[in-house]
């Protein structure tokens, strides 16, 4: 057997010096990130309830239509990004949102029908 | 005309003048006339907002007949002509007739007149003879839910006749 270099017998410590302080960052900071939300706008009496939402990026937003009629959840922007099915009575749509700033949306069967999701 | 037919009806039938049968035929019957007229509106019409709205009318009258046959089936009810119901339908044949002939923005503007006419007619009916006829707790219960649909289609319909200009 050949001798080893000094310099070779704590070069496997590298890997573990590097990798261990980054997941351990890691580790932190997804405790310290609050969990994703779901939050719930019901839709009865031709309006969405609450008519404003507060969420953050990554939440869940679920549409429930208790209506007689069919209503969906519009993007209000001049170019729609998004838009949920067309919810009959009973049924749900939902969107993940996936940036901050406020989200105007509007039912496009009933425009009279407004509201907004406030994403921090 | 159609507007005045039903406020006619509505002032002359005392309270509990109409049974539940007859309740859901003119129920029936104020949904299907609106749906003949939109489908006319979405051959007729080349605005956006109008042939939208028109859709609107056909889905959303079309769910609530469907709901109030159902619940007719369900009390082994069957919707009874009457009166009101009769008057309704001549008033929806006479408001086909004052529009049928009319073409672009001259049609778009007597069509919607004529539902903000007619959905504020519904509502006066609902009020004055329609809840106050009503026994059936079921069918109570489906005139409140039709009732905030009309108002956001009176709304609706007055927003696009501004739109419209005169």
């Amino acid at each position: 057997m050949f001798p080893q270099p000094p310099k070779a017998r704590w070069m496997w410590l590298l890997p573990a010096l590097v990798i261990l302080p980054l997941a351990f960052r890691f580790v932190r900071a997804s405790s310290s990130e609050p969990a994703p939300r779901r939050h719930e706008v019901v839709i009865s009496g031709m309006a969405f309830q609450p008519p404003i939402i507060e969420a953050a990026v990554g939440d869940t937003i679920v549409w429930i239509n208790r209506d007689i009629v069919p209503h969906n959840a519009t993007d209000s922007s001049a170019a729609p990004a998004w838009q949920t099915a067309a919810l009959s009575q009973g049924e749900q749509g939902r969107i993940v949102v996936t940036a901050t700033g406020e989200l105007h949306y509007f039912c496009s069967l009933h425009p009279i029908m407004q509201a907004k999701v406030v994403v921090q | 005309m159609f507007r005045i037919a039903l406020l006619l009806m509505a002032a002359q039938a005392p309270a509990r003048d109409l049974s539940d049968a007859e309740v859901a035929h003119v129920a029936v019957t104020a949904n299907s006339i609106d749906i003949e007229l939109a489908r006319l509106a979405q051959q007729r019409s080349f605005s956006q907002h109008v042939r939208s709205f028109a859709n609107t009318m056909i889905t959303d009258h079309g769910t609530v007949n469907e709901q109030a046959l159902a619940l007719a089936r369900r009390l082994g009810a069957t919707p009874q002509d009457n009166a009101l119901s009769q008057a309704l339908t001549e008033g929806g044949r006479q408001a086909r007739r004052a529009v049928e002939d009319l073409r672009g923005r001259a049609f778009d503007r007597a069509y919607m007149d004529r539902e903000i006419n007619y959905h504020q007619a519904v509502l006066t009916a609902i009020d004055d003879v329609l809840v106050p006829s009503t026994e059936n707790a079921e069918l109570l219960r489906l005139l409140a839910s039709v009732r905030p649909a009309i108002v956001a289609h009176l709304e609706h319909a007055r927003r696009i006749k501004s739109l419209l200009g005169s």
